[in-house]
């Protein structure tokens, strides 16, 4: 019974290899085989944390930190990238941009950023820093 | 493992909703002579459902309420077919094919899944614009409004109506549309075996294919598709076939071209060239070229008049144009030779990015060498004149700084096109002249 299924595997790869060649070439051109274990090991949010990266960039990890611990009821931020970046936002499809500029994230904000901080005219003792890790910083506006 | 089979599921979704309702088994009788082929019942559905989502895309429907309907009639319909059905698809003919399809599917959407990076302009406008989709909202609090909607539409569509609700799963279906569209074009390759169509399909998508340009969210591939769907049809109508077919094909041309400005502005342009096209056609009726007319002026007149006066948008395209700047840049020698001396150099580095635009313009050149074809094809020279008239044209009155605006901008323009000549290396291969 098995060497039969057996032979008539090798009855199709004999009469079909020009056909195998051409998809393993295809495979390997689209890098098939990695795809499909990296979406076997890797989770959404892991994918999505490499590719936007945790603090750096466009701050996928950070942004979604802050969301889950500060805030769990005002889905809205305020979020300034110090480099040139598209919107981070919209990577968060419940997230919505603060224009009373309640809650704001500065992404990528270094001390050669001091110039540009300066011409936002951001009142400082307006807010208070509520979390910081590398050049990422999150404010909350004192009531 | 969850997501590999969401990505299964989401493929049968695909074909459910592009294999009806029109294909062989449901309307056999009514367009018999159109959908003789399985990809003609692609081509048919496709271009009709995005017509449906266009629609749609104008009023507040939940995109869930929209999705039941039509996954209720396309299962009726599968239901009722269902042996039919089951035998075609489990049929030997064409089984490599077949197989070939769904692999290649599946090596793009794992690519897809497993790349989650979107695109500089995907993230700064269609994300936000699908995210207003997905959220039920009107088209009328959709950001950017100068852009067109009915990439991010299908997006947030398909996204919303999936088990996971990941965003990638929405953008699957315009890897799939893309996939079909090479399909098709290889499904006119006449006399020539599988094997040799899957080679040619191969080649197409290696000379097309780039993810991080186009994949990642960009509307160009969508263009890429639609121009493909065109050239099939207009090629039809340039033959002499029977008279039903040849309204079949009208039809669909009509219904694909109202899509195009619907897609990206420049998709304005491409429809205003297709009519062109269609005017030069031979055997067609005079009546027929102006019902043609009327339609693609009133649908790009309807796109204008939507984004400058209900949406209220100052600029409907990326850089607003003044007649001073215009006339600057086009009489003063120098500055236009230094611009066409870079449209012309960007023009030529992108056809090593994507090879099929280098294929395209051997192509064309190599129907000099047989003039009692150049009349048959004189669709794509026509075509081809406006296109690069387009292009030089753009980026001659350009505001933006013209090497920055070249580099992000000039690759994703020719690919949008290069579809549309794909057609001419199909008849020159059909007519024995060049030989695979």
């Amino acid at each position: 019974m098995i060497a039969n299924i057996f032979n008539k595997i090798i009855l199709i790869i004999k009469s079909n290899y020009n056909y195998i060649i051409l998809f393993l070439f295809f495979a390997s051109v689209t890098n098939f085989f990695k795809n499909f274990n990296i979406l076997l090991v890797r989770t959404y949010d892991e994918r999505l944390l490499r590719t936007y990266g945790y603090c750096g960039g466009i701050s996928y990890g950070y942004i979604k930190k802050i969301k889950n611990n500060y805030l769990l009821y005002d889905k809205k931020v305020y979020i300034i990238n110090f480099d040139t970046y598209p919107s981070s936002t919209d990577l968060f499809i419940d997230l919505k941009t603060d224009t009373d500029k309640n809650n704001v994230i500065f992404l990528n904000l270094r001390d050669a950023d001091s110039d540009k901080l300066k011409d936002m005219n951001f009142n400082f003792s307006k807010y208070v820093l509520l979390n910081r890790e590398d050049s990422c910083y999150f404010y909350k506006k004192i009531k | 493992m969850t997501e590999i089979l969401q990505i299964f599921f989401q493929l049968f979704i695909f074909f459910l909703f592009t294999f009806f309702p029109i294909n062989k088994f449901t309307f056999s009788k009514i367009l018999f002579v159109y959908i003789d082929s399985n990809y003609n019942s692609f081509l048919i559905n496709i271009i009709l459902i995005l017509n449906i989502f266009l629609l749609f895309s104008f009023f507040e429907f939940n995109l869930n309420y929209i999705f039941i309907g039509l996954l209720f009639i396309n299962l009726s319909l599968l239901f009722f077919n269902f042996t039919n059905i089951i035998k075609d698809i489990f049929s030997k003919k064409n089984a490599h094919l077949k197989f070939a399809f769904i692999f290649i599917c599946f090596c793009f959407f794992f690519k897809t899944a497993a790349n989650l990076e979107l695109g500089w302009d995907a993230l700064s406008y269609w994300l936000s614009k699908t995210n207003n989709f997905y959220n039920n909202k009107s088209i009328f609090e959709m950001p950017h409004p100068a852009s067109p909607q009915l990439g991010s539409y299908i997006w947030g569509f398909f996204w919303k109506n999936s088990f996971m609700q990941k965003e990638y799963l929405g953008r699957l279906f315009i890897d799939y549309l893309y996939l079909i569209s090479i399909f098709v074009t290889a499904d006119s390759l006449k006399k020539q075996s599988n094997f040799k169509k899957l080679i040619f399909i191969f080649c197409l998508i290696l000379f097309t294919f780039d993810y991080n340009n186009t994949l990642s969210g960009y509307q160009d591939y969508l263009l890429f598709i639609l121009l493909v769907f065109c050239s099939k049809t207009l090629l039809e109508l340039n033959t002499k076939s029977n008279s039903s077919r040849i309204l079949t094909a009208y039809f669909l041309l009509i219904m694909t071209t109202i899509l195009l400005p619907w897609v990206k502005n420049e998709g304005i342009f491409y429809s205003i060239f297709i009519m062109i096209v269609y005017f030069f056609i031979d055997h067609q009726l005079l009546s027929k070229k102006f019902l043609f007319l009327f339609i693609v002026a009133i649908n790009i007149l309807v796109r204008l008049f939507f984004v400058k006066v209900i949406l209220a948008t100052d600029n409907i395209f990326q850089f607003s144009f003044t007649p001073d700047v215009i006339f600057a840049n086009i009489f003063n020698i120098k500055e236009l030779i230094y611009r066409i001396y870079y449209i012309s150099f960007y023009l030529i580095r992108s056809m090593f990015q994507y090879p099929l635009i280098l294929i395209n313009f051997i192509s064309i050149f190599f129907l000099f060498r047989y003039f009692k074809y150049l009349n048959n094809n004189k669709i794509f020279f026509i075509f081809l004149f406006l296109n690069l008239l387009f292009i030089y044209g753009t980026y001659v009155v350009t505001v933006s700084p013209l090497v920055w605006h070249l580099q992000t901008s000039m690759s994703r323009l020719l690919l949008q096109t290069c579809g549309f000549y794909i057609f001419l290396i199909v008849d020159l291969v059909n007519k024995n002249i060049i030989k695979i």
